[in-house]
């Protein structure tokens, strides 16, 4: 078709809302401002007085993941990407550890990659403790 | 960098994430080793007994010659034979590092240029002259490595950088789409403009909030918002 033989084209006003709050988004949104949430999240709210401090991850998420090795048998809560005194971190965060679980656990701090791992499964402890100080 | 000697114009605010990363050695080393390896093929490739010409037949009875039993002159046991555990073939080592690799890989690549003082920011990459010798000097004078890596945001460049920087080997200059890894390790120095900066940090920044699950390369633009 010759561009003379093209029909005209005229704009139309259309509210397309509707149709783009359902495309997929390309990037994490930063979450509604709300004093509390059902799911029991709470957002970073930063503590300076600490000479630590633990990034959250693309989700606005607390990096503690619990690793299950050897069939079950071995189980290992981490907490990744700690900025700051790490050794700091991983002594009062086991003292907490242990004085809640009245037994010894075995840790191990990793400067490089900037992880601190709690042999056990105490992944919700840690994320409430870390809740506590605003990490 | 319209004269030799550097002046100081200003002060940049460089955002952390991107230029205060921890220098994550085995992201570094992961990139680098992906840029190597995504596109290396292996063209060795060997026969095995039944692509090697010939041995269709039986070479001698069975039993009664004293020999060895064979079935076939080409066995891997007999010289000449076809190989039974070779390399078979074109092999290509494609593979893709993570999003977040990638990406955590460029970050801690910049942090790592910028903490050993070899990331330069320049206002902008105009010449005075095209002459290749003026800009040796330039470099030296301000005490720039050997190999130097002047980064703009666009790929139009200024004529004289370009034919300055056409004379000398270790003088190269990218766009901003084009920085890898590998390139920013190779080159001593990283001069890079103040639009060049900006544009890095804000692309580096928004691919540091894409989940991984979300780093689709090709899709249709217009469809994500």
């Amino acid at each position: 078709m010759l561009v003379e033989e093209l029909p005209a084209v005229e704009p139309v006003d259309v509210d397309w809302s509707h149709v783009e709050r359902l495309l997929p988004r390309r990037t994490v949104p930063t979450p509604t401002d709300k004093v509390a949430y059902p799911s029991g999240w709470t957002p970073q709210r930063g503590n300076p007085s600490l000479p630590y401090s633990v990034r959250r991850s693309v989700n606005h998420m607390l990096p503690v993941y619990l690793r299950i090795m050897e069939d079950g048998v071995k189980r290992l809560t981490v907490v990744r990407n700690v900025r700051g005194d790490i050794w700091k971190l991983h002594d009062e965060l086991k003292r907490h550890l242990e004085e809640a679980n009245s037994r010894y656990i075995a840790s191990r701090v990793n400067e490089v990659s900037l992880y601190v791992q709690f042999k056990g499964e105490y992944v919700q402890q840690v994320k409430d403790w870390l809740r506590e100080r605003g990490l | 960098m319209d004269s030799a000697d550097e002046r100081k114009i200003g002060l940049l605010e460089l955002h952390p994430e991107v230029f205060a990363a921890f220098p994550k050695l085995h992201l570094i080393h992961d990139n680098v080793r992906w840029q190597r390896m995504y596109r290396q093929v292996d063209y060795a490739a060997t026969k095995t007994r039944a692509e090697v010409r010939g041995g269709g037949r039986k070479p001698h009875p069975q039993k009664g010659g004293g020999r060895a039993r064979a079935g076939s002159i080409r066995s891997p046991l007999w010289k000449g034979g076809g190989v039974s555990h070779g390399p078979r073939g074109p092999k290509t080592h494609f593979y893709m590092l993570s999003h977040s690799a990638r990406v955590g890989g460029l970050c801690a690549t910049l942090s790592v240029k910028l903490a050993q003082n070899d990331l330069h920011v320049v206002r902008d990459l105009d010449l005075p002259s095209a002459d290749p010798g003026r800009l040796q000097e330039l470099v030296e004078r301000r005490y720039w490595g050997p190999s130097v890596l002047f980064v703009d945001d666009t790929d139009e460049m200024p004529e004289n950088l370009v034919r300055a920087a056409d004379q000398v080997p270790h003088y190269n200059l990218l766009p901003v789409y084009g920085l890898n890894v590998f390139t920013m390790l190779k080159h001593d120095t990283l001069v890079l403009t103040v639009a060049a900066v900006e544009r890095v940090q804000e692309r580096l920044l928004r691919a540091l909030s894409i989940h991984n699950s979300m780093a689709v390369k090709h899709t249709d633009a217009s469809l994500l918002r």
